[in-house]
């Protein structure tokens, strides 16, 4: 499979954030950490089932009296604890006790998480579990096809477990539960979303009812950082976990835009280069998203620019945190918030000045440091339909506009139309003299995507390698490419090069079959030959 | 003879007299007569012709010569003869007698002298037939003569009635009447309104009722004699006996408690005949009834069928493109009033298509029209040949007993017409694929140049070392299939540039660029064929080492093979590029405007025009065409250009317009308010499309491709497209104004000395046109001249109609100030004739300016919002009009050429008259203007367009060929393509890409 010569650099990133901005979202709407029943264990067991805490949340359910409100709470624990059978029974009958008040918060409560229970139990039919060898994650996919995601998302968890356990002094001490969806509509079907706000947010994943829900990347056209949306929203649980659910949505989506990375990268990434440009006119303009108007999400910002103006804001502020302060800044942050201080407050404790100072701070730093970015396209996300089984042929038209006139333009469309004719060796040899014409053109990632590609049908791997690389640094989220150069290096005998490429491909789109050919190669056990050889196909 | 003339003259007093049954009795007692006096003149003549005495008498008595006069002596001795004759009788008598009784003399004696006598009689030119006088038989033949005369000039007047009367012996008399049931009556006749008559009374009729069906006859009769009841019989003739309608009985209203006054009405439906009976008991049976009146005779007045005549087009019209108009010309009467009009014509497929023609108000019996028929509103595919004609339908309501054939009214239609229409852009589109195919043969044809074994090959160094070349003899083949190859596009190429020459839509340009590639494959070409000449066939078996060299020599000429082909590919591949581009722009152009037309149809229907509807869906099935075929060429561009370069945008645009509700279900369900809300926010969505690109392309940095004057060219073409849309909007908002206006004003019904007035001076005025000599106008004079005297004619009868509303009158004036404004723009202001317009378009201008003043002023009607619009509205013509003359004082100006001047003078007045009457609070004045300002910004946009473009700039770089030459042009087209999508583009606009493109 191949893809276009564009990046989804940018959905990514704004899923994963507008992921963890319902999981806040949720969470304002989710139980509710007040005594407000009669009896105070039900009261106790509301309080703990807000932080996630199912065994105190447990323990004050059986202490509580019999009746349909206890029965509710012990529905809402079972939906939490994934038993989504056993809590539509209990829901059921309480509702049908009628026992709740007409108009009481258990009556809304029992009647919302017993949609959930049959929702969910709708969305997974015929789904199948899988458990990490450790223990710390439990995967469960709708469609067994997906299952093929399971060990690169443990491996991946298993850093990420390990990296941020550090940064963020929280290591749960139960299984994460992951639900792997193969349809936008499934998460509809789970969450408060509805198909509309999915599709046009892109939203891609969401942390609410402790528990992680996804979209397989399988059913996105050029699929999508999966693995670092998943730990995206593992941020989110972490922090919900470490603040008590007191973590306020700019800084959810801070935290966890800087730390999506971490699991595979000790420093976060510099922002893609339209993202900072965008953000420098922002600043410029004096145009910016207040935090305020981040609230209750960023999801409902006017516009996915905006959205994403928001993300690369509260991203870079926490990233110059980290960067000034260190992990005790973030420390000292998390720590005043989950006392309860304000979130503004907290950050100008650990910045060690006033807020304001800080923001001028940030500003005249991130101003400075994006100067010099490229605008560029901000392209959405695109789900599959039914039309759009899979990705679209790669297009071999005149796609070099930004070399300009002169000798390589002419021949590098040449090349293209040999190509697209049919005539790779006389379009090899085309492109080949567009690269002899001039040196801008020797580097250009476009020109040496399309050569290299063609360079790797033509089985010409060493000539390959370098062209696909360059291609590469400019797009490394392509997976199609990704997979190109994997298969390049490993024809040339470089094998570490082969194993980071192909797992870049990994990373971003599992279901390209040749990359699990390559793979079974590299393979260090024969265990995981066998696993990676049963996917492989070319 | 005297029998034929008896009956004659028996037949003519029966016909004159019509009573056949005396003149039967006198003509028997005439021929009794005549053959009594006949039997009486039998007897005489015997008595007289009895004896040979009386007979010899008779010979004596005549004095004519017994035979041919050969001299007097003779003569006389002929006469002397017919005495001796009788003397030679009488003496035989003599003797007979003397027989019985004594002899007188000698019997020998007078044996002799009779034999002497008989002897004489015997001489040769004694003719006895002679003896007695010829019968008159000349004056018998007169008579008969006359009589036959006579006979024959009256057989067909009352001779032959009283013939027929004669032989049937009746009397023809018409039977006496019987006594009249009334001593007086009345009629009332109320004709139909469609009709347009006014009523009439009839007091004592007799004869028959000749009136249109639907006429009301209202009756008032004053009885003979009292009846207890009164009945209207109608009764209708029957077109066929057994359908024959019942009669139609009307019951009579007694007026008095005497029953000797009745009244009441009946309508006439159809020709037949009524009778009034009178009754003496309310029970009566009306057929029972003795006292009824004669019946009288009911004549149905025919509405007969409206006459149309179209005039043929001009031979110059009679082929246009899709793209044109054409302006139809047809005369159309009828006896009672028109009641509407449509153009219908039917395409090859044998479907049919109407278009209503807006009827000039009112019910006219004539109609002059002129129809501005939009070519492009014909669905055709390529060329078509279209067929025509006016159907026009009276008003004639149906009312008579038989029901019309196809209501409402009466329909006619004119004679069928041809048009030729051609579907230019269907054929531009075959040739954009014809020259697809030739640029990817020629590729095809570079990649086998390329990667030929005919010739060693220099591989790169990533490259698998190349085989061994094959042996002479295939390699001299395989080089020959190339020289083929050269064969087959160099014809590819012939066929394209004829079909480009015949393309309207490929501009020659493109042809002359086609024909140079051509030009110069063929130098090649020829090269080649004398290399081939020296590698004749087999000669590489026969002697290989000659065969070596000349592979040697065709080697070189390969590489200059490959290098031309790598520029003409190029070349070829912008050709085509370009070619689909422009069709997509002028594909969206179209689009645009009939999204515009689409509006301004929903306004018409959303202010009440129903007649609109058919105009609606065509259009929309117009507008679902075009998206195909703007998806047909976006599939073609996506194959060449890629999504780099599409406008992602710009489609997405056009699939929301797919997507979107069709307006016409939104008009079936009848929400009209919201279907023109779609209409519009999509037109909206695409000329703010276009509005980015072009301030977009207008904020570029100047590249060096791009010649001063080129840009101050564009930048001016820009401009005045901004200006020409702000001055759209601006009419569509004074219009919408002046809709409230007249909504609040349009139920004041005229005064009645205002309308007698407005009819007096419109008749006035309408005389005087018809004196003018129309033959000394020009043709659009002429036009004018007919429109106005149409819309004065108009007005005359709007000031007979009591309805007619202040309104009404005041714009119909307006409609025929402005068409006599028109006449006398057309016409020579030095001649009589001019002069007469001017006088006429004065005197209409002062009626309608009175007809206005009678109107309340919108100020004093629109509400407090509408009045700070107008007040907006005024001020935004204002600063229009300062930026159109800024506009005209900037640099860029100097490019308008001079006609471009002219017209942004005149739009610059039209804004001024515009502003002045909006801030005069006259919106209706202020549209006029604005439509001319709108038009001025047209012509000046126009004439940049007509005018030569500024001299291409100078070659730049250091691009060696053409090829290689900097793209950033082409490419800052496709950046605003991707970036601002180009959807709406115009003309202007168009040329506009056209030139950054060349």
């Amino acid at each position: 499979m191949t893809r276009p010569t564009r990046r989804p650099w940018l959905p990514r990133r704004i899923l994963r954030a507008l992921g963890s901005s319902c999981l806040l979202l949720g969470a304002l709407l989710g139980p509710v950490a007040e005594a407000g029943g009669e009896d105070p264990h039900l009261a106790a067991a509301q309080s703990a089932l807000a932080s996630w805490d199912l065994t105190a949340a447990q323990t004050s359910i059986d202490a509580a009296d019999q009746g349909a409100e206890r029965d509710v709470k012990q529905g809402v624990l079972d939906v939490f604890a994934g038993r989504y059978a056993e809590a539509e029974a209990r829901l059921a009958a309480a509702l049908a006790s009628g026992e709740l008040p007409e108009g009481s918060t258990e009556l809304e409560e029992a009647r919302h998480y017993l949609a959930l229970a049959r929702g969910s139990q709708r969305a997974l039919e015929g789904s199948v579990t899988v458990d990490s060898p450790d223990g710390h994650v439990r995967a469960v996919f709708a469609d067994p096809k997906d299952a093929l995601l399971a060990p690169y998302l443990f491996e991946a968890m298993g850093a990420a477990r390990e990296a941020l356990g550090a940064d963020l002094g929280v290591v749960p001490d139960h299984p994460i539960r992951f639900e792997l969806l193969d349809d936008p509509l499934k998460l509809a079907m789970i969450t408060p979303l509805s198909t509309e706000n999915i599709r046009t947010t892109g939203t891609v994943g969401v942390t609410k009812y402790r528990r992680i829900m996804m979209i397989s990347p399988r059913v996105m056209v050029y699929g999508y950082g999966w693995i670092d949306t998943a730990v995206h929203e593992y941020v989110h649980y972490l922090l919900t976990m470490r603040t008590g659910n007191q973590a306020p949505v700019w800084l959810q989506e801070g935290l966890a835009k800087l730390l999506e990375t971490r699991w595979r990268l000790a420093v976060p990434p510099p922002l893609p280069p339209a993202i900072a440009h965008h953000l420098h006119q922002a600043i410029v303009r004096d145009d910016l998203v207040t935090l305020e108007e981040m609230y209750p999400s960023v999801a409902m910002l006017p516009s996915q620019e905006r959205a994403a103006l928001a993300y690369a804001e509260v991203e870079t502020m926490l990233g110059l945190l980290l960067e000034r302060r260190g992990a005790a800044g973030i420390e000292v942050l998390l720590d005043r918030v989950a006392m309860g201080d304000d979130a503004k407050d907290a950050l100008a404790a650990a910045w060690g000045q006033d807020f304001d100072t800080f923001m001028e701070e940030w500003k005249a730093v991130t101003r400075k440091r994006t100067a010099k970015a490229d605008e560029g396209p901000l392209p959405g996300p695109e789900f599959k339909d039914a039309e759009t089984e899979s990705a679209p042929d790669e297009p071999l038209g005149d796609v070099f506009s930004h070399l300009g006139g002169g000798k390589a333009r002419q021949h590098a469309r040449l090349g293209g139309l040999l190509q697209g004719r049919g005539h790779e060796e006389a379009a090899a040899e085309q492109y080949e003299k567009a690269r002899a014409s001039d040196r801008r053109a020797r580097e250009d990632p476009v020109l040496s995507r399309r050569l290299g590609k063609l360079y790797t049908k033509l089985e010409r791997w060493a000539a390959a390698v370098p062209l696909l690389k360059i291609a590469a640094s400019a797009e490394p989220e392509d997976a199609n490419l990704a997979a190109a150069e994997g298969r390049a290096l490993l024809r040339t005998g470089d094998a570490a090069g082969a194993s980071e490429a192909l797992m870049r491909a990994v990373r971003v789109n599992p279901f390209i079959p040749a990359i699990h050919c390559d793979l079974a190669e590299l393979a260090p056990t024969e265990e995981r030959r066998e696993q990676e050889a049963a996917h492989c196909g070319e | 003879m005297g029998c034929i003339a008896v009956t004659a003259i028996a037949a003519l007093c029966a016909g004159v007299t019509m009573r056949g049954d005396a003149a039967v009795l006198g003509w028997m007692v005439a021929i009794s007569l005549g053959a009594a006096g006949l039997l009486v003149q039998i007897v005489v003549e015997a008595r007289r012709f009895g004896s040979d005495l009386r007979a010899a008498r008779q010979i004596a008595a005549n004095p004519r010569p017994l035979g041919p006069i050969a001299s007097a002596v003779r003569a006389r001795e002929q006469r002397m003869l017919r005495h001796e004759l009788l003397g030679a009788v009488e003496l035989a008598s003599a003797l007979d007698e003397s027989a019985h009784h004594a002899p007188l003399g000698s019997p020998r004696l007078a044996l002799d002298y009779i034999a002497d006598v008989v002897e004489r009689l015997h001489a040769p030119d004694v003719e006895p037939g002679r003896a007695l006088p010829s019968p008159r038989w000349r004056l018998r033949a007169y008579a008969l003569v006359a009589l036959g005369l006579g006979i024959a000039a009256a057989s067909t007047g009352p001779l032959a009635d009283g013939l027929g009367l004669l032989l049937a012996g009746v009397d023809g008399r018409p039977k006496t009447p019987p006594e009249p049931v009334w001593a007086a009556l009345r009629l009332h006749l109320e004709y139909p309104p469609h009709t347009q008559r006014p009523g009439r009374d009839l007091p004592n009729p007799s004869g028959a009722l000749r009136v249109p069906a639907g006429t009301v006859i209202q009756l008032d009769m004053d009885a003979r004699q009292p009846a207890a009841a009164a009945r209207v019989i109608v009764t209708y003739d029957a077109e066929e006996l057994s359908a024959a309608p019942a009669p139609e009985v009307l019951p009579l209203t007694s007026q008095d408690e005497t029953g000797l006054q009745w009244s009441g009405a009946f309508t006439v439906r159809s020709t037949g005949t009524w009778m009034v009976v009178l009754l003496d008991d309310e029970r009566d049976a009306v057929d029972e009834a003795s006292r009824r009146s004669a019946a009288l005779a009911l004549q149905e007045e025919p509405d007969r069928p409206p006459e149309v005549e179209l005039l043929p087009l001009p031979e110059s019209q009679r082929e246009v493109r899709e793209t044109d108009g054409v302006e139809l010309r047809f005369l159309a009467r009828d006896d009672f009033g028109l009641q509407s009009a449509a153009l219908v014509y039917q395409l090859p497929d044998g479907t049919t298509h109407r278009i209503p023609i807006a009827s000039p108000g009112g019910e006219q019996r004539r109609w002059r029209k002129a129809h501005d028929w939009d070519i492009s509103e014909i669905p055709v595919t390529e060329r078509s040949e279209v067929l025509y004609w006016i159907e026009v339908r009276d008003n004639d309501p149906g009312l008579g007993l038989t029901p019309l054939p196809d209501p409402p009214g009466k329909l006619s239609r004119s004679a069928t017409q041809h048009l030729l229409v051609r579907d230019d852009e269907a054929e531009h589109a075959t040739n954009i694929v014809r020259l697809r195919d030739i640029r990817d043969l020629a590729v095809d044809q570079l990649a086998a140049r390329m990667t030929t074994r005919a010739f060693p090959r220099t591989m790169p160094a990533s490259a698998p070392e190349p085989p061994p070349p094959p042996p002479i003899p295939v390699r001299a083949a395989l080089s020959r299939d190339l020289l083929h190859r050269g064969g087959q596009l160099l014809a590819r190429l012939a066929e394209a540039i004829d079909a480009l020459s015949m393309d309207a839509l490929a501009r020659e340009r493109d042809v002359a660029t086609l024909t140079a590639i051509h030009k110069r494959l063929a130098a090649l070409h020829r090269t080649e064929l004398e290399l081939h000449a020296k590698l004749p066939q087999r000669s590489e078996h026969r002697d290989p080492d000659a065969a070596a060299a000349a592979l040697l020599r065709l080697r070189e000429h390969n590489r200059e093979e490959i290098v031309q082909l790598e520029d003409e590919i190029i070349r070829l591949d912008d050709l085509v590029d370009t070619q689909i581009i422009e069709r997509l722009e002028g594909l969206v152009a179209r689009l645009e405007a009939t999204q515009r037309k689409l509006v301004e149809l929903l306004e018409q229907l959303q202010a009440g025009d129903d007649s609109v509807r058919p105009l609606i869906e065509q259009l929309e099935q117009r507008r679902r065409e075009d998206m195909r075929r703007i998806a047909e060429a976006r599939a073609m561009l996506r194959k060449e250009v890629e999504s780099e370069f599409m406008n992602l945008d710009a489609f997405a645009v056009l699939e929301r317009l797919q997507q979107q509700e069709q307006l016409s279900e939104m008009l079936r369900r009848g929400d009209v308010d919201q279907a023109l809300e779609q209409a519009r926010g999509e037109l909206g969505e695409l000329q703010e499309l276009r509005d980015q690109v072009q301030e977009r392309l207008g904020e570029r940095d100047e590249g060096p491709e791009i010649s001063p004057e080129e840009r101050a060219r564009m930048k001016l073409l820009r401009e005045l497209s901004r200006l020409q849309d702000e001055q759209t909007n601006l009419r569509s908002q004074t219009r919408k104004l002046h809709e409230h206006w007249r909504d609040a004003v349009s139920e004041r019904t005229a005064e009645t000395s205002e309308r007698e007035a407005a009819q007096s001076e419109a008749k006035a005025l309408r005389e005087a046109l018809e004196e003018i000599n129309d033959a000394r106008l020009g043709r659009d004079a002429r036009r004018g001249l007919d429109d106005a005297k149409d819309a004065l004619e108009q007005l005359e009868k709007l000031g007979g109609s009591e309805s007619a509303s202040a309104l009404e009158l005041a714009e119909t004036a307006d409609q025929a100030a402005r068409a006599l404004q028109r006449a006398a723009e057309g016409a020579e202001g030095a001649e009589r004739e001019g002069k007469e317009v001017r006088r006429a378009r004065d005197r209409a201008t002062r009626l309608g300016e009175r007809l206005d003043g009678a109107l309340p002023a919108p100020a004093e009607l629109l509400e407090a919002d509408d009045l700070v619009e107008l007040q907006r509205l005024g001020e935004r013509q204002g600063g229009l009009r300062m930026q159109a003359k800024e506009l005209l004082d900037d640099p860029v100006a100097d490019q308008l050429p001079a006609p471009g001047r002219k017209a942004m003078r005149q739009a610059d007045r039209s804004m001024e008259r515009s502003a002045d009457r909006l801030g005069r609070r006259r919106p209706g004045q202020a549209v006029d203007p604005e439509s001319q300002a709108w038009q001025g910004l047209q012509e000046a946009i126009d004439s940049l367009r007509r005018g030569s473009p500024p001299p291409p700039p100078a070659a730049s770089g250091d691009a060696s060929t053409e090829t290689e030459r900097d793209r950033s042009l082409r490419d800052a087209l496709m950046e605003a393509m991707r970036e601002h999508p180009p959807a709406g583009y115009d003309e202007p606009v168009q040329r506009y890409y056209e030139e950054l493109l060349r």
